[in-house]
């Protein structure tokens, strides 16, 4: 590789990343120790030494036990989903015993509560004239009631 | 859980999956062995917390246990991660944020350069706690394009199926992460 086809530096972190064959890092490494272009490029210079700089980043060694509170884990879970099946599978029965006379019996509560309800009594209420038409009451003072009972009685005499 | 294991080293993860989600509990167990070291190290280079980092592998591998469906369509690897990725969204949204640390970042890091001398290579191991803030302190998928690339042996593609992303995006995150950390580490010295 010559110095003048510098590879991009996404192609050459590619080239780490993923394990390229030895030939080829070693390939790439080479052009980078003798290219004055690649040295001179910060970003990729401050990218590969991040590279390296993950190297720190250490294994941890998983507990002895960690098999024996998966497991136990596990077990207590399914314990817990088969206790709720169960509980599902007595409704389940309940509901296929019962289910038409208890739907009967919710229907007739949902009728008999409101009539047992005590609803406020309805008082009727006598009209009153207004206190504007007030003087009506002069000028007019036969009423509605005895006009109709008065045709009906000239009605009556004449049948 | 208590039957001896006979299942060959040899089957493939791909066989083994399969064999679990028919309930196969020798399969589980030889799969647990398998993986159980790898899940809490990816978990372990993030967190930074052993105890975490096992929870979070447990979670993973109750996950594996009650899958349902499983088609062998991509590498087990990249189906194991990315359950593991998403438990660790998932713990993260759990925790309300992710840490972001790098105020505690005050003490001086040297970026190695190319080739570690053994002065640097133990500068590195001394610095792993700065490192790891550093890392924390940068966008979930930036983190895991590089805890997936560097150590996870994944490839480019891999790691887009995992992350949900175009396998060119990749790429491009891998040497924009690798910037900011740099920077990230750089700042401090």
């Amino acid at each position: 590789m010559s110095p003048t086809d510098c590879p991009q530096p996404e192609v050459i972190l590619e080239a780490l990343a993923e394990k390229a064959s030895g030939a080829e890092q070693a390939d790439l490494l080479s052009h980078l120790e003798q290219c004055h272009d690649c040295q001179s490029q910060p970003n990729l210079a401050v990218a590969l030494a991040a590279w390296q700089a993950l190297e720190c980043l250490d294994e941890q060694v998983i507990s002895d036990d960690f098999e024996l509170r998966l497991l136990a884990r596990l077990q207590r879970e399914s314990e817990q989903v088969s206790r709720i099946n169960r509980w599902l599978q007595q409704v389940d029965r309940w509901f296929d015993a019962f289910h038409l006379p208890a739907l009967a019996v919710v229907i007739a509560l949902c009728f008999w509560v409101p009539m047992q309800m005590d609803s406020p009594p309805v008082q009727a209420q006598r009209w009153q004239r207004p206190e504007h038409s007030q003087s009506l009451k002069t000028h007019f003072p036969i009423q509605t009631e005895d006009a109709l009972t008065f045709i009906i009685e000239i009605n009556r005499n004449r049948s | 859980m208590q039957q001896p294991l006979s299942t060959p080293l040899t089957v493939q993860d791909e066989a083994l999956m399969l064999q679990i989600v028919n309930g196969d509990q020798q399969a589980y167990r030889l799969l647990v062995k398998r993986w159980k070291q790898p899940l809490m190290n990816y978990f372990y280079r993030q967190l930074g917390d052993a105890e975490s980092a096992e929870e979070l592998t447990q979670e993973v591998l109750i996950k594996v246990w009650k899958t349902k469906k499983y088609q062998p369509k991509a590498k087990f690897s990249t189906f194991i991660y990315r359950l593991a990725y998403h438990v660790l969204v998932d713990h993260w949204r759990k925790q309300g944020r992710r840490p972001q640390k790098m105020e505690s970042l005050d003490q001086s890091f040297d970026l190695p350069s190319l080739a570690l001398s053994p002065e640097q290579q133990v500068l590195a191991s001394e610095s792993r706690e700065q490192v790891q803030v550093a890392l924390q302190a940068l966008p979930l998928k930036q983190q895991q394009v590089l805890i997936l690339s560097k150590f996870q042996d994944l490839k480019y593609g891999q790691i887009a199926e995992i992350l949900d992303c175009p396998a060119k995006s990749v790429k491009v995150q891998v040497f924009r992460a690798l910037k900011k950390l740099g920077e990230k580490l750089k700042e401090r010295t």
